[in-house]
């Protein structure tokens, strides 16, 4: 049954691109600013044989990754000792109140004058973006803890180590990783937008200069392109997130996706 | 008094921040010229104010942002509505869900500009775009995980769809979407600078690069400065209003009795 609906959402697609085809040629709009679907189709493949994009996608995916893991390597830790310490919170939620609201991409024109144009300006904006949705979440999740499993752990004779790792970091698992999957899409958007804005090179860079040049065949590939990278490495996360958190899922009942 | 008291408390980390940003400027610790002292870009910003231009910069971005959001809310909330009502148009919806929800929503600004020029209506559909999402997902699911038993009710009392959609889903919904408008909000100012980065050739996204390009760097921090503040103000002023529309649901009720133990 539900088989069926998704072959009609399927079919509602390729109905779409039928009809985008059909748009594009039936001579009703500029043929060049509106090329049909099977031109960007063939452009695609051109590109992709090319092979220039794959390595455009390349640097966009492993900056990404590596401001992410980064945000994810920093931030968990620090998130689970200021959810401890309420002195380390009442000392830094003033900073976090402030910077909280200060929307990601204008970081970039700051961190452009220290860090110049390179990598490590891009890295360092994606790791900023990502790092506040981790740390919250994380902060939040560590205070949530049952004090039940507290006071057990407690009278068990545990040590703080052992609490910290058998207890406060699992139970605050799942909404570290609800935050993890926040970040997870604000490192792909903040790097596209910092390519965007400092074109060096990546599939942002890519789209825009394609775009400014008129070349909407090329655009599109890019769109297209990028689409189907994200729509990767979200399935890639969330089957990584389902196995480390399948425990979870076990102990609950929740089922998800 | 107590109230006196407590808004003190409230902007006093806001005082520590700006003594602590002015303190690490004139100690000089980071290259001063990139990192002006608090003082310098207040006064920047001060004076940008009183000229006037940031204010059209500020009003037009706001403008821009509200603008997008309404659209984006209209758009999110009609679709989940028909999305969670119909499993006809869900299935149809889905794939195309599936396959865009991932794409960063920036990223369709070089598309938005192509077809559309550089008018008004391209930011705000660009904005809308961004702003859509959260509402739709929101909506949908919310509308989805409904108590069954009001659901049945509704029915056994011979409401129509309509009605059982005004006077018992939304409304118990309404908590998960507001939640999800607020989301939205916050990524319809970001997408407002983002796109006046890229596009833009007014508004406070497009004056913080040019005055970054510029090298006039306290100006550049002036902006910064005033996108935080209309965040700031933006939020508190809608989590004001959500608390104040939906303090009859069970679930804000709730919260408030445990405030009060």
């Amino acid at each position: 049954m539900t088989r069926d609906l998704r072959i009609r959402g399927f079919v509602f697609i390729v109905l779409l691109l039928l009809g985008w085809e059909i748009l594009a040629r039936s001579g009703l709009l500029s043929r060049h600013l509106f090329p049909p679907m099977s031109q960007v189709l063939v452009t695609t493949l051109n590109q992709l044989q090319q092979g220039g994009i794959l390595a455009e996608m390349g640097r966009t995916t492993s900056r990404a990754a590596i401001g992410f893991s980064l945000a994810i390597l920093t931030m968990i830790p620090a998130g689970v000792l200021i959810g401890v310490s309420a002195r380390l919170q009442y000392l830094v939620s003033p900073l976090i109140e402030i910077l909280r609201p200060l929307p990601t991409p204008v970081i970039i024109p700051v961190a452009m004058l220290f860090l110049g144009v390179g990598d490590t300006t891009k890295i360092f904006v994606i790791y900023y973006g990502c790092s506040f949705p981790i740390l919250l979440n994380t902060i939040d999740g560590v205070r949530a803890v049952h004090p039940m499993f507290l006071h057990t752990a407690r009278s068990l004779k545990l040590t703080p180590t052992e609490i910290l790792a058998l207890v406060l970091i699992p139970a605050a698992l799942p909404q570290i990783a609800s935050g993890v999957r926040t970040s997870l899409s604000i490192s792909l958007l903040i790097g596209v937008v910092a390519e965007m804005i400092i074109s060096t090179d990546g599939i942002g860079r890519y789209i825009i200069q394609n775009q400014s040049s008129f070349r909407v065949p090329e655009t599109f590939t890019g769109l297209l392109m990028l689409a189907i990278m994200a729509y990767t490495i979200n399935k890639l996360y969330l089957t990584i997130e389902l196995w480390l958190l399948r425990w979870y899922q076990l102990s609950t009942g929740e089922q998800r996706y | 008094m107590i109230r006196v008291t407590k808004s003190l408390q409230g902007a006093l980390p806001i005082i520590v921040i700006i003594l602590l940003w002015e303190g690490i400027a004139r100690a000089e610790i980071v290259y001063n010229v990139y990192f002006p002292s608090a003082t310098v870009a207040l006064q920047a910003l001060i004076t940008l104010l009183i000229a006037g231009d940031l204010i059209r910069d500020n009003t037009l971005t706001l403008m821009r942002a509200f603008a997008g959001f309404g659209l984006g809310v209209l758009l999110g909330t009609l679709l989940g509505i028909a999305s969670a009502s119909s499993r006809w148009i869900h299935g149809l919806l889905e794939p195309l869900v599936e396959f865009l929800r991932p794409m960063p929503s920036a990223s369709i600004i070089p598309l938005a500009i192509l077809f559309l020029g550089l008018k008004e209506i391209t930011f705000i559909i660009i904005i809308a775009y961004a702003a859509a999402w959260p509402v739709y997902i929101n909506t949908l699911n919310s509308l989805r995980g409904i108590d069954r038993v009001l659901e049945d009710t509704g029915k056994s009392y011979g409401l129509t769809l309509l009605e059982q959609l005004l006077e018992i889903r939304l409304p118990s919904a309404a908590p998960m979407i507001a939640t999800g408008l607020r989301i939205s909000l916050g990524i319809a100012l970001i997408s407002t600078i983002v796109a006046e980065m890229l596009i833009g050739q007014q508004g406070l996204g497009f004056f913080i690069l040019t005055m970054a390009f510029t090298q006039r760097i306290p100006e550049m921090y002036a902006g910064i400065v005033l996108t935080g503040l209309n965040g700031f103000i933006v939020n508190a002023l809608f989590a004001a209003a959500i608390r104040n529309l939906l303090h009859w649901h069970e679930s804000l009720a709730a919260t408030k009795e445990r405030e009060i133990v």
